[in-house]
């Protein structure tokens, strides 16, 4: 199989301080890859080095066998989206517009969107179940329904790689559902190649082919979700304890958190509170 | 959809028509349009004509420009003037009034100022050969604050005769003194917004964030750039001429907004049919309300402005 994506040694961040530290690995046309990670660990700022948001300062990325900082930045959104975690929507657009929007690395300035395009931005609506939002204002739609638009309009865009940040840490349960479900087919149906940013471990790890472990700008492990999920990873990196279990239904690691179980890693810290505060 | 996105184009053209004539029969002179036509009232029609061109250009600018800057800023505050431009017009123009400065170098001046104080709000700004948004409104609010501070510390030692230059200046006006400057300054505001419309795609996405303008494939550094710049010449040619109006550039991209939609694509072309004839409107009110005394166009346009914009403002909220 090709690589859709080569990371050689990658460091970069905001300004002068380094966020990310030597980050190699390579992304599979097909794949479905999770980054997990606590919080401040570089997972978005990685994401936004992999979407031409920010310039690595040492290392390459090869989109394609391309270098990335080469390509025309329009080229590559026609092969490559992302969705927000949360976008924000400052005027009442309508989910047409927004979607249409999904459009403009394929058409050139001033040209005028043609059936084509049309057709292209209603089976985006149809494939995230939410045409009959089409003339619904954007900022009056569910944190559910929105999120839906914008993944509507990052396939709009025609992607063969599609990145999301964090997708549905905003939805219930049973919108979350709704979206992975989609990403799943996308991925399976479609061979869409996905590269997408979670916090849920046990929704990771159900998802995902393949895991990174970022932490503290490092990457700490990249393998299948049994190898990443282990008790000893997850424990060193996120200073809590818990218990690792397969999971009843799909046999995949299933992380269970013991309350309580951040005191022993941070005994002074409560020990201070207990005795000097109280 | 599209069809009715046109057609409220074209009620806005129709008011616009409407307006121009409204603004050339309109005057302390009571002469009909018939006969405003006529050989020997050519003066008068001219002198009308000159102002109400004045009035459409100088409200599509800054209707235009007001429209892209908030897109761009994503901030529903941001106005033409908020980036410094028409202080340091302001200031450009009150210090060759010191140096005795007349006729048409103090409109030059003026525009000379404008230039220099967008040079300077963005070299504040700049970081890394990009322009964060926030840092750009900081320092454009800084360098105003200081260019004001300069003004009123040169008003207060100059002579009763610049003062009264320097009142003009603030409370705005329309008239035309020269029509060279109205030439000028009609082919800087035109192609400004030709050339803003280049871009009307690019202020849709940016107006949802910066980042995801990047992932819809546009090299948002440079454009925002270009349109800084842009806003900057259109404001800064209208200061230069007809000195600060306000509410224009910030409530009528709202109110149309508010009629058309937000898509830049309808909403450039209507802000420059809606905002030219309602400053039309505001001056030919301003000029005929109490004659021979002008009411000045900035009392005009927010006493005309705020009580339409409430009202479409609860329409759209209900």
């Amino acid at each position: 199989m090709d690589k859709i994506l080569n990371v050689n040694n990658i460091s970069g961040g905001y300004g002068k301080t380094n966020v990310l530290h030597d980050i190699s690995f390579s992304v599979e046309e097909g794949d479905f890859l999770g980054i997990i990670g606590p919080n401040g660990s570089g997972k978005s700022t990685l994401l936004r080095l992999l979407t031409r948001v920010l310039k690595p300062d040492k290392g390459r990325i090869f989109f394609k066998n391309q270098n990335l900082t080469e390509i025309d930045l329009k080229a590559l959104f026609r092969k490559v989206a992302f969705v927000a975690q949360d976008t924000q929507f400052n005027f009442a657009f309508n989910v047409w517009d927004i979607v249409l929007m999904g459009r403009i690395p394929h058409l050139r300035r001033l040209q005028v969107e043609k059936e084509h395009d049309f057709l292209i931005a209603e089976k985006a609506l149809n494939m995230t179940d939410s045409i009959h939002l089409k003339y619904k204002r954007i900022d009056k739609l569910s944190a559910g329904e929105k999120q839906r638009v914008i993944i509507s309009r990052a396939l709009a865009q025609e992607p063969r790689l599609l990145f999301l940040d964090e997708p549905v840490s905003h939805l219930d349960i049973g919108h979350q559902m709704q979206v992975l479900d989609l990403l799943r087919v996308l991925n399976k149906e479609k061979s869409l190649t996905i590269i997408m940013v979670l916090h849920d471990l046990n929704m990771a790890g159900e998802y995902c082919d393949r895991l990174l472990l970022l932490n503290k700008g490092k990457l700490i492990v990249n393998g299948f979700p049994s190898e990443v999920l282990n008790k000893y990873n997850i424990e060193s990196v996120y200073k809590t304890k818990v218990l690792v279990k397969k999971s009843p239904v799909s046999k995949q690691p299933y992380t269970y958190l013991i309350p309580g179980g951040s005191i022993k890693n941070n005994r002074g810290l409560y020990e201070n509170i207990i005795n000097k505060t109280w | 959809m599209k069809i009715k996105d046109i057609n409220k184009n074209v009620l806005l053209f129709v008011i616009l028509i409407i307006m121009i004539l409204f603004g050339l029969y309109m005057g302390s002179a009571d002469i009909s349009l018939t006969e405003l036509l006529s050989v020997e009232n050519r003066q008068i029609l001219y002198l009308r004509l000159a102002r109400v061109v004045l009035a459409l250009i100088a409200g599509a600018g800054l209707g235009v420009s007001g429209v892209t800057l908030q897109a761009v800023l994503r901030n529903p505050l941001a106005e033409p003037y908020l980036l410094g431009v028409s202080s340091g017009a302001g200031l450009g123009a009150v210090t060759a009034m010191i140096f005795g400065i007349t006729g048409i170098y103090l409109p030059a001046a003026a525009f000379a100022g404008a230039i220099i104080s967008m040079l300077l709000v963005y070299n504040i700004a700049k970081d890394n050969g990009r322009v964060p948004v926030q840092s750009l409104i900081l320092s454009g609010v800084i360098v105003a604050v200081t260019f004001s501070g300069i003004i009123v510390f040169l008003s207060s030692v100059s002579s009763r005769k610049i003062l009264h230059g320097i009142m003009w200046w603030l409370l705005g006006s329309l008239q035309v003194y020269d029509i060279r400057l109205l030439v000028v300054v009609s082919a800087v505001v035109i192609i400004g917004i030709i050339l803003i419309y280049f871009f009307n795609r690019d202020l849709d996405a940016v107006s949802t964030g910066e980042e995801e303008a990047v992932h819809m494939g546009i090299e948002i550094d440079k454009v925002k750039i270009i349109l800084f710049v842009l806003t900057s010449l259109i404001t800064g040619a209208i200061v230069s001429v007809s000195g600060v109006i306000g509410f224009t550039g910030l409530i009528i991209p709202h109110m149309l907004r508010l009629i058309i939609g937000p898509r830049h694509k309808i909403l450039i072309p209507g802000t420059f049919l809606g905002a030219g004839a309602f400053l039309i409107f505001c001056d030919t009110l301003s000029r005929c309300l109490f004659p021979p005394v002008e009411v000045p166009i900035g009392v005009m346009t927010s006493i005309v402005g705020a009580p339409v914009f409430i009202f479409l403002l609860r329409r759209a909220n209900r």
